[in-house]
């Protein structure tokens, strides 16, 4: 195995009685990156990170995590600091009192920078975890995952509840830390026009399965409209991966998911069809809306 | 400090915290209630008992149940694995069952204070222990009502565990349950003569000459059962949403 990798799935997969939450989920992840998990409503992220940390068992498949099966395994769980969308934190208990509990359970947990991150986002350590307004519980989350400085940190859907500012207060304080305490951080979120800058790599997951695994670059260097005369663009797409098709008025919009280099977007250029970038959003929005195969 | 121990640490000081009130609260309510009645009354001979286990019974059960959901969840989004979070849970309960035990015992020589400085009155004091145990040593008090705290909070943690996997149905269940076997006990004898209440008897050893240490027994090894029922059960429990 490579030595770089920290995480890998192998045939991960999980029922819910009808549904099949997880079909066959394989990947690996390597050391020190920010990776994206992206998907629709039920498309299985909360499934995938609740069996990789343990919180659920699969039905049939391994989680290696730092080399070792990470199921149940007391070594390895420290290791990682998973912060859930769903509140298991005590009610009664004060947020100063969940952080000294953290900063137990979590050898690398850092209290001084976690009581910088509560003044930063103007989180009261005094307040009971009860009294906390829907936004402060994910700041909470916020909080604990970055000060953790757990080797493998996981967020899901850690910006629930947080207007812009603090949003982007939330991407500064995490690449900033990541730039001078590297770790591997998985955060799964809906919002991914803004998030996107952050991801290095990104994971979209649909029905189940990984439908693509590509550095954000890659995925952004791969993914174009084409707009023309639709004869035009129907020659200038053959052979490619269409994902979306639309007609406005009497141009035809194609959204197109390839490899394709410089030369290939002047000849179909020079063809009469417009090539311009897809955003990350409506890209995400047509691999998990389209029939076709992503690609990784 | 080992995953366990801290896990112990962490559930300790909320338990031991929950016990000082809940034996602050119960003091201040029994001494309130019977100190006027001493102080007021015309000596009139009788006993004196707060009974703290009785109610620390009751206690013990109610927190271990009410502590379940939320010590598991929390314990386990800090990186803890079920067979750890059951084993502190265990110590923890076992702690707190001598910490009960101690005090309901230390209470009989409070509740003889309180009698002989309040009351006009000699009094004796009688506790249900020498009630059914007619030849009980005071002393098996302690290990008697400990090895019980231990029994109460297994099967709490069971009914906790099962609460867990179950939810409402098997709450509704259990209830539903525990009513019937109340009408059931006057309607329980076979035809062998044998009734509800004569097997609980015999489970107590009662009015056997070592009735105390034989029942202590029963209650080890019964809450063994449950513990090792309770294990069974977490060791492969998803975890589920918080009860909001």
């Amino acid at each position: 195995m490579n030595d770089n990798v920290l995480l890998e799935t192998i045939s991960l997969t999980k029922r819910y009685k009808d549904v099949t939450a997880l079909k066959d989920f394989s990947v690996k992840l390597k050391s020190n990156k920010i990776y994206g998990l992206l998907g629709r409503n039920g498309a299985g992220k909360t499934t995938l990170l609740d069996t990789v940390t343990s919180r659920i068992f699969p039905d049939s498949g391994n989680v290696r995590i730092f080399g070792q099966d990470a199921t149940e395994n007391q070594q390895i769980l420290p290791l990682i600091c998973y912060m859930p969308e769903k509140n298991y934190f005590i009610p009664t208990m004060r947020v100063s009192d969940i952080l000294k509990v953290s900063a137990m359970f979590y050898e690398n947990f850092d209290m001084g920078y976690a009581d910088q991150l509560c003044v930063r986002f103007g989180l009261d350590k005094r307040k009971k975890y009860k009294t906390l307004s829907r936004g402060y519980e994910s700041i909470l989350r916020i909080v604990i995952g970055l000060a953790s400085r757990a080797p493998l940190t996981i967020f899901d859907e850690p910006v629930l509840g947080l207007d812009a500012a603090v949003r982007d207060l939330f991407y500064r304080e995490l690449l900033e830390d990541y730039t001078n305490n590297p770790r591997t951080y998985i955060v799964s979120t809906h919002l991914i026009e803004e998030s996107a800058d952050v991801f290095e790599d990104v994971l979209i997951i649909k029905e189940g399965q990984l439908i693509t695994q590509l550095q954000v670059s890659e995925l952004k260097e791969m993914a174009f409209y084409m707009s023309g005369k639709p004869s035009e663009v129907d020659a200038a797409v053959s052979g490619l991966n269409v994902i979306h098709s639309e007609m406005v008025g009497s141009v035809k919009i194609s959204a197109v998911f390839s490899r394709f280099d410089d030369g290939m977007k002047k000849n179909i250029r020079a063809h009469g069809v417009d090539i311009s970038p897809i955003p990350i959003q409506k890209l995400f929005i047509y691999l998990t809306n389209s029939n076709r195969e992503g690609m990784q | 400090m080992n995953r366990i121990s801290k896990c112990l640490r962490f559930q300790l000081k909320n338990m031991l915290k929950s016990t000082f009130w809940f034996v602050v609260i119960y003091s201040l309510v029994v001494f309130a209630l019977i100190s006027p009645v001493l102080l007021f009354s015309d000596g009139a001979a009788g006993s004196f008992n707060t009974s703290l286990y009785i109610g620390a019974a009751f206690f013990a059960f109610i927190y271990v149940i009410s502590d379940y959901r939320a010590s598991f969840n929390y314990l386990m989004i800090n990186g803890n694995t079920r067979r750890t979070i059951f084993l502190s849970t265990t110590a923890a309960n076992i702690i707190m069952s001598i910490v009960l035990a101690v005090l309901s015992f230390l209470y009989n020589f409070i509740d003889e204070f309180v009698l002989t400085k309040l009351s006009n009155s000699a009094h004796e004091n009688t506790s249900l222990f020498q009630l059914f145990y007619p030849n009980a040593v005071k002393a098996m008090e302690l290990p008697y009502m400990a090895a019980l705290f231990i029994l109460i909070t297994g099967f709490s943690m069971l009914y906790g565990a099962l609460a867990y996997k179950f939810g409402k149905y098997f709450i509704t269940i259990f209830w539903v349950g525990v009513g019937l076997m109340f009408a059931a006990i006057p309607l329980s004898s076979s035809a062998s003569g044998i009734s509800l209440l004569t097997l609980i008897g015999k489970f107590l050893w009662l009015n056997h000459p070592h009735g105390m240490l034989l029942a202590s027994v029963n209650f080890l090894i019964a809450a063994l059962v449950f513990n090792a029922a309770v294990y069974l059960i977490s060791s492969r429990q998803s975890q589920t949403a918080p009860v909001t």
